[in-house]
C-alpha cells in the first residue's frame, strides 16, 4: 500500500512539474517584449492654431460664400477656426534608432479633407488613400510627379509611397478644400494623433532617447520635447508640447 | 408732262426715303435690341446672384428649426463626445434622423432642402436625410468643407459645393450649452437641378443654365425659348479661361452667338468658384430679319399702333395728286387734241387749232397741219405751198438788230400815217453773216424744213379791217426801183371761218413779175401782226426789208420751179411768225 501511494505521489509531482514547465514556456512566449514602452503626453496651445484652408476660404476675395455671419450666442473666443487636432496634428517620436516598420498607412478622403490631414511617416511608407465619399476624387501631388491626377471612385483606394525624405502636399482637383501634407522623415520611430483634449500616446519599441515633435499643416509646430524611454511606460503629460502661445494675426478679422 | 414727271420723281424720292427710313429703323431696332439684351442680361445675372444669396439666407433661417430643436442638439452633443465615429450610438443616429425628417416635413416645400445633415463637432455626419448616396457610408463626414467648419466654429454662411451634382449649401451651428463650443452643425443642401433652374428662370424671365466640370448640369428656360440653344454654353466654356472679367470679377460681358443668342456667364459663389462652376443667363436678341421682317414679326400691338387713317389719307392724296396732274397734263390735252382731230375728220375745220392745244399736242398739231398742207401740194405738184423759212430771217431778227445792215432806216417803215415808202438803195443787201440763208435763195443748198410749211391759222381780222397798205389812202406802195416784184392785180381774198378771219390760200400774193407785188403789203401787215401776236419785236422791221427778201425768194423759186408766180402767206410756226411760198404755174 505504502509503495503504491509513493508511486502515485511521484506521478502527480511529475505531472505538476510538466504543467509548470509548460506554463512557463507559454508565459515566456506570450509575454510582451520587455523593451516596448508606452509614451504618453499632452498638447497645449492648439487653440491658437488656425486651419489654413478654412482661413483662406473666409477671405472675401476668394468668393467662397455670398454671406458669412457670426452667431452671437457662440462666444467670440470660440469663433476661431482652430483645427480639429485629432485629424490635423500629428505627433511623432524622432530617434536615431531603427526606423519604424514601413507598414502601409491608411488615409481616408472624405468630407472635404483627408484623415489625417498631416501625416509624418518614414520614407518608403506606402499610403493608401481610400475614398470615403459617395463621389469621385482626383488627388494629385503639388510640385512632384509621382502622384499624378487620377480619379478615385467611391470606395476605391489609391496607393502612393513617399520614397524620399521631404514634404509632400496632396490636393484634390474636385474638392479644393482637400489639402494634405505628408512628411517623409527618416527618424520617425512612432506616430500618434491626439484626442480632442490634446492627449496622445506613442508606443516606443526600443528604449532610448527620443524627441517628440508635433506637426500641423505640413510643418513642425511648437518646440520639440526630448524624452528618455526605458523599459517602463513614460508619461510626459506634465511637460506638454506647446504648439502655440498666442493667437495668429488673422484672428483680427472675423 | 413735266408736272407728272416731277410727281413721279417725288414719289420715287418718297419711296426711296421710306426704304431709307426702314433700313435705319431696322438697324436702330437691332442695335437697341442688342443694347437692351445686354443690359437685360446683366440685370438677369445679378438677379440670379441676388436670388441665390437670398434663398441661402432664407435657408439659413429655416435651419433654425433644426438648430433650436433640443433633441437635435442633445444628439449632436452626445455624438461629439466620442473620439471615433464608430462609437456613435446607432439609436442616437436613428432618433436624430427621424427628428430631421420630422422638422423637414414642416418646412414649406418651396423653402425646404433636398438634403439635411446633422454634423458632430468632429465633422462626422451623425444623421442625414435626402442624401441617399451616403446611406451606406458610416464614416461619411463633412467637417473639412469650410462651410461646415465655419458652422462648427460659430458662423452661419452659405456655399456652393460640387459633389456628384451642384448643391447650394447653407450651414449654421447647433448649440447645446450656452457659452460653449457648438455641439455640432446643421447643414441644408438644395440640389441645383432643372427644377431649381426652372424656378430661377420663372422669377427672372431669363434662360438659365448651370454648368460644372465642363458640362451643363441644369437648365431652366422660359416659355418659347429654344432649350437646345443653350448647348452652345458648353462649347463656349473653354473660352472663359481667357476672360479676365470672368476670372477676376466672376462675370463676363455679353457673348453673342450667330443665331442671335446672347449669354452672360457668372461664377457661382463658394467652392464652386474655384472649380469653374457657374451659371449662364441667356436671352434671344430681337432682330428684324430683313426689311420685310418688320411685317412678319410685328404683333397685334404693333399693328394697333399704326394709324391706318393716316396711311389711307397719304395714299389717297398721292393718288389724287397723280391723277390730277396726269389729267391736267395728259388727259385734257389729249381730249382737246381728240376734239380737234374729230373736227378735222368731220370736215368742220381744215386745220387743227394749234392755239387750243397744249404740251406735246401742240407740236403734234403743227406737224399734222403741215402734213395736211403738204398733202395737197404733193397732189398738186408745184402748186403746193413751200415753206421758205423766212422766219429765220424775220422771225429771229432781234429787236435791236441794226437795220442799217439792211439799208432801211426806220423812217421808211410803212405806217398808218406814212404816205411814201423809201426804196432801199440798190446796193442794199439782206445777207447777214448771222442770218442763215434759205435754201434755194442765193444759191444756198440747205433743205427746206418740213415744219416750216405749217400754214397760218391766226385770225387776221385786223388785217382785213385796215388798208392793204400801211398808207391811209390804201394805195399800194410805189414800185421800187430795181425791183423784180410786180404787184398782184387783185387783193388777196379773205375768208371768215369760226369767227376768225383766216388767210385763204387764194388770198396769198400772186406775182409773176420782177416788180413789187402790190399784195405784199397785205402779207407784210399780216406778217407784222402775227409777229406782234407772237410777242416778237417789230421795231426796225421795214416794208423795204420785207419786200427785198420776198423778191429774192420769189425769184429763186421761180427759177427753181419754173413758174410764173409765187404766192406768199404768213403763218405761225412753233409760236413764231413765218412765211411760206407757193409756186403758181398759171
Amino acid at each position: 500500500m505504502t509503495l503504491n501511494c509513493e508511486a502515485k505521489r511521484q506521478w502527480r509531482s511529475a505531472i505538476f512539474a510538466g504543467l509548470l514547465c509548460l506554463a512557463l514556456c507559454l508565459a515566456l512566449c506570450l509575454a510582451p517584449r520587455a523593451e516596448a514602452a508606452g509614451l504618453r503626453g499632452r498638447l497645449v496651445g492648439y487653440e491658437h492654431l488656425r486651419n489654413p484652408v478654412w482661413v483662406a476660404a473666409k477671405a472675401p476675395e476668394r468668393h467662397g460664400y455670398s454671406f458669412r455671419e457670426p452667431v452671437t450666442t457662440v462666444p467670440a473666443g470660440l469663433r476661431k477656426l482652430f483645427p480639429l487636432i485629432s485629424k490635423e496634428v500629428c505627433v511623432v517620436a524622432l530617434g536615431t534608432g531603427t526606423p519604424a516598420a514601413a507598414k502601409p498607412v491608411g488615409v481616408r478622403v472624405s468630407g472635404g479633407r483627408t484623415t489625417p490631414v498631416t501625416l509624418v511617416v518614414a520614407p518608403g511608407t506606402e499610403l493608401r488613400f481610400r475614398n470615403g465619399d459617395p463621389f469621385d476624387h482626383r488627388l494629385y501631388g503639388v510640385g512632384f510627379t509621382t502622384l499624378a491626377p487620377s480619379t478615385t471612385a467611391k470606395g476605391a483606394t489609391r496607393r502612393w509611397t513617399a520614397q524620399a525624405a521631404g514634404r509632400y502636399e496632396v490636393r484634390d482637383e474636385l474638392s479644393p478644400s482637400v489639402q494634405m501634407w505628408v512628411i517623409a522623415e527618416p527618424g520617425v520611430v512612432a506616430t500618434a494623433f491626439p484626442s480632442s483634449d490634446g492627449r496622445f500616446a506613442l508606443t516606443i519599441d526600443e528604449p532610448g532617447q527620443y524627441t517628440l515633435q508635433a506637426y500641423f499643416a505640413g510643418e513642425p509646430v511648437g518646440r520639440p520635447l526630448a524624452v528618455v524611454v526605458d523599459k517602463r511606460d513614460v508619461d510626459v503629460s506634465a511637460r506638454p508640447l506647446v504648439l502655440a502661445t498666442k493667437p495668429p494675426v488673422e484672428d483680427n478679422t472675423p | 408732262m413735266i408736272a407728272s414727271r416731277f410727281w413721279f420723281g417725288v414719289l420715287g424720292l418718297a419711296l426711296s426715303g421710306a426704304v431709307l427710313i426702314l433700313y435705319l429703323a431696322v438697324s436702330m431696332h437691332d442695335r437697341l435690341g442688342v443694347r437692351m439684351v445686354s443690359e437685360g442680361l446683366s440685370a438677369d445675372s445679378r438677379v440670379v446672384s441676388w436670388y441665390l444669396k437670398n434663398s441661402a439666407r432664407e435657408g439659413a433661417a429655416q435651419l433654425i428649426r433644426f438648430a433650436a430643436d433640443d433633441s437635435v442638439a442633445k444628439a449632436l452633443s452626445l455624438a461629439s463626445r466620442v473620439d471615433q465615429a464608430s462609437e456613435i450610438d446607432a439609436g442616437t443616429r436613428r432618433q436624430l434622423k427621424a427628428t430631421l425628417a420630422k422638422i423637414a416635413g414642416e418646412i414649406p416645400k418651396s423653402e425646404g432642402f433636398d438634403a439635411v445633415f446633422a454634423v458632430a463637432q468632429s465633422g462626422e455626419v451623425v444623421a442625414h436625410i435626402g442624401f441617399e448616396q451616403a446611406a451606406n457610408l458610416p464614416d461619411f463626414e463633412l467637417g473639412g468643407f469650410p462651410v461646415v467648419a465655419d458652422a462648427l466654429h460659430g458662423y452661419v454662411r452659405d456655399d456652393t459645393l460640387v459633389f456628384d451634382r451642384i448643391y447650394r449649401v447653407v450651414a449654421r451651428p447647433v448649440e447645446f450649452e450656452v457659452g460653449q463650443l457648438p455641439a455640432g452643425a446643421i447643414v441644408g443642401a438644395r440640389l441645383v437641378d432643372d427644377q431649381f433652374a426652372a424656378d430661377l428662370s420663372e422669377r427672372t424671365g431669363a434662360a438659365i443654365a448651370f454648368y460644372a466640370n465642363g458640362r451643363r448640369e441644369a437648365t431652366g428656360v422660359p416659355t418659347g425659348f429654344n432649350r437646345a440653344g443653350l448647348d452652345q454654353v458648353v462649347t463656349d466654356l473653354p473660352s472663359l479661361d481667357a476672360d479676365a472679367d470672368y476670372k477676376e470679377k466672376g462675370r463676363t460681358d455679353v457673348h453673342d452667338y450667330a443665331d442671335g443668342l446672347s449669354v452672360v456667364y457668372a461664377r457661382l459663389p463658394g467652392e464652386a468658384w474655384q472649380l469653374g462652376a457657374g451659371y449662364a443667363v441667356a436671352r434671344q436678341t430681337p432682330r428684324v430679319e430683313g426689311l420685310f421682317g418688320v411685317l412678319k414679326q410685328a404683333d397685334s400691338k404693333d399693328k394697333e399702333a399704326v394709324s391706318t387713317l393716316l396711311l389711307v389719307a397719304i395714299a389717297l392724296l398721292a393718288a389724287v395728286v397723280g391723277v390730277l396732274l396726269s389729267f391736267w397734263e395728259y388727259t385734257a390735252p389729249l381730249k382737246a387734241f381728240g376734239r380737234q382731230v374729230k373736227a378735222l375728220s368731220t370736215g368742220g375745220v381744215k386745220h387743227l387749232a394749234v392755239d387750243k392745244l397744249r404740251g406735246p399736242f401742240r407740236q403734234l398739231g403743227l406737224d399734222l397741219n403741215l402734213a395736211l398742207d403738204r398733202a395737197p401740194r404733193l397732189a398738186g405738184g408745184d402748186e403746193a405751198p413751200i415753206s421758205v423759212g423766212f422766219e429765220q430771217i424775220f422771225g429771229d431778227a432781234p429787236a435791236s438788230a441794226p437795220m442799217a445792215a439792211f439799208g432801211v432806216p426806220p423812217s421808211v417803215a410803212p405806217s398808218a400815217g406814212g404816205s411814201a415808202v423809201q426804196q432801199p438803195p440798190a446796193s442794199a443787201s439782206f445777207a447777214r453773216a448771222d442770218f442763215p440763208a434759205h435754201p434755194g435763195l442765193g444759191g444756198h443748198a440747205q433743205p427746206v424744213p418740213p415744219a416750216a410749211a405749217v400754214p397760218p391759222r391766226r385770225a387776221v381780222a385786223r388785217a382785213a379791217a385796215q388798208p392793204a397798205f400801211p398808207g391811209a389812202d390804201g394805195a399800194y406802195p410805189p414800185a421800187m426801183p430795181n425791183s423784180d416784184f410786180a404787184y398782184a392785180q387783185s387783193p388777196p381774198e379773205m375768208a371768215m371761218a369760226g369767227g376768225a378771219v383766216h388767210l385763204a390760200p387764194d388770198a396769198s400774193i400772186v406775182n409773176g413779175s420782177a416788180e413789187l407785188d402790190p399784195e405784199w403789203t397785205q402779207v407784210y401787215h399780216e406778217f407784222v401782226r402775227i409777229k406782234q401776236d407772237c410777242g416778237e419785236a417789230v421795231e426796225g422791221f421795214t416794208f423795204e426789208r420785207f419786200t427785198t427778201t420776198l423778191r429774192k425768194n420769189r425769184d429763186a423759186l421761180m427759177r427753181e420751179h419754173g413758174v410764173q408766180h409765187v404766192q406768199f402767206s404768213a403763218y405761225v410756226k412753233q409760236g413764231r411768225a413765218a412765211l411760206k411760198a407757193k409756186p403758181v404755174r398759171q
